[in-house]
């Protein structure tokens, strides 16, 4: 064999057909606001110095550090008494009343695969999933009838409160196979010191329990909360308009915006049960944003920013519109929202 | 310096090629868009203050996988249609030879890649792999050598 084929090989292999994901850009901003949610437990975590034997430091990347990054993680293993067990009931009422019943059920210790038959009665359909165990253990990917399933975004880290995401499943299907994998190919290695041994680091155990819900809709919409006001001061930038609506009623922004350097930033935040499932699509002056953004829910602690930044003419007024959508059934559970624009 | 501004059209207009470097350190594509991605959040935060986003965000790319051997997190992307496989009319020698860099150890998988997908010369990979130039001529004379391909081409080693 020759380089040259060692060259041809690689080109075959990667420049091939590669799956197209146009949410790319939402789906790292979710993570931007998921790094940032940790940094702020690992502070808390080092400020505690009364922390127990089972103590999470992190040390996340920081502003112009270097890209190395460095996770120590030592985690309490699964425990049958942990509060988590309990949190798949059969029925539960979600808080803004909509009522849930459980269809189906599965549970995955380490990397497998497990799957229900889910029988679709045309009520809107949801997965939910907690985890007792390593929070960087595999979450589960979700598939119905072997093809990757429509779940919102998908599972966060394992953590031991309920997250529901909203399943799809194919018109006019009476039942529907729910495969839940976390299964993962590939390996690696570690050097803890620099120069010392690559040892190949303990797979994160993390032990999911699973359910399929479907709910039945409030008979009348549920007022959610209004959001809270937008930090006038963020990232070093100033708040220069809002504007704020609840969704489905209000399902498009119109802002005027001016910047004397240039730059602006948006971030939106959301309140109401569905919250997380927003997506935002802004247009500057008639030009779109090429990806969609989610939304913070904002209820306690630090604003969760994860601003989006634009360019716009210097000292020109632009006009920012928007069209807001969500992922999943929503009837009669509308969600408020705002976007705050933000200039130097 | 990058400004923000252009995180969203980078993401947009440059990751497609950083993900097919990412398919070939991790050899699966849910697992290249979550190397991707977690590689992408993590420079986000550097933004401001990195000169060359490209080179950047490869090099948080590489120094993630050698040290990042398994999903953290996923995030996969719902999508009606699973995309079609690559048909790969190739068995044989092309197809031991990718078997072979798939079970060559991560760092040395990496350079592999770096030098000859990329095309990157010998101090560029150095400088992505945080490593001397020389390391990086040591792993892909050893790489080479488990992958059994002829290193007569001495001048294209030193390049």
């Amino acid at each position: 064999m020759t380089m040259g084929d060692l060259r041809e090989v690689l080109r075959e292999r990667a420049d091939g057909p590669s799956p197209a994901n146009p949410r790319r850009h939402d789906e790292v901003r979710s993570r931007i606001r998921g790094r940032r949610r940790r940094r702020r437990a690992a502070a808390g975590a080092l400020t505690g110095v009364a922390a127990a034997a089972a103590v999470v430091v992190t040390v996340s990347l920081l502003p112009g550090a270097s890209p190395d990054d460095t996770t120590a993680l030592t985690r309490p293993g699964p425990s049958a008494t942990n509060p988590a067990e309990k949190g798949l009931p059969e029925r539960f009422t979600a808080p803004d009343g909509t009522e849930y019943r459980r269809v189906a059920t599965a549970a995955i210790t380490g990397e497998k695969k497990a799957s229900v038959k889910v029988p679709v009665s045309g009520l809107p359909l949801e997965v939910a999933a907690l985890c007792v165990g390593d929070r960087d253990a595999n979450s589960p990917r979700v598939w119905v009838d072997g093809r990757f399933g429509r779940v919102g975004d998908g599972f966060g880290p394992c953590r031991p409160d309920r997250e529901l995401q909203p399943l799809t499943v194919p018109e006019g299907a009476e039942q529907v196979t729910v495969t839940f994998d976390t299964t993962t190919s590939g390996r690696g290695c570690v050097r803890k010191v620099k120069g010392g041994p690559c040892l190949e680091v303990q797979k994160k155990e993390g032990g999911w329990r699973l359910a399929v819900y479907e709910w039945t809709p409030p008979s009348r919409p549920v007022t959610p909360e209004p959001v809270r006001a937008f930090p006038e001061r963020l990232a070093g930038k100033k708040l220069a308009a809002t504007a704020t609506g609840v969704y489905p009623q209000d399902d498009t922004i119109e802002l005027k915006v001016t910047s004397t350097t240039g730059r602006i930033g948006f971030d939106q935040l959301c309140s109401g049960d569905l919250a997380d499932r927003m997506r935002f699509t802004l247009t500057i002056d008639g030009e779109k944003s090429p990806a969609t953004s989610g939304c913070g829910v904002w209820k306690q602690g630090e604003f969760p920013m994860a601003m989006s930044e634009h360019r716009i003419p210097k000292g020109r007024e632009v006009t920012v519109t928007g069209r807001i959508e969500i992922q999943g059934e929503h009837t009669n559970r509308p969600i408020a929202w705002g976007v705050g624009a933000y200039r130097d | 310096m990058a400004d923000r501004a252009i995180f969203q059209d980078f993401v947009v207009s440059r990751s497609d090629r950083l993900l097919r470097t990412a398919y070939l350190l991790t050899r699966d594509w849910g697992t290249a868009e979550d190397l991707l991605q977690e590689s992408l959040a993590k420079a986000w935060f550097a933004w401001p203050g990195i000169d060359s986003p490209e080179a950047y965000v490869r090099r948080v790319l590489v120094t993630t996988y050698t040290s990042w051997w398994r999903r953290r997190w996923r995030k996969e992307v719902p999508s009606d249609d699973l995309p079609e496989g690559v048909v790969h009319d190739t068995v044989g020698d092309e197809e031991e030879l990718w078997r072979a860099v798939g079970r060559l150890p991560a760092k040395m998988r990496a350079v592999i890649v770096l030098r000859f997908y990329e095309d990157l010369p010998v101090a560029e990979v150095a400088q992505v792999m945080g490593c001397q130039e020389g390391t990086v001529k040591s792993q892909t004379a050893k790489a080479l050598a488990k992958l059994r391909v002829d290193e007569s081409i001495v001048k294209e080693l030193q390049r």
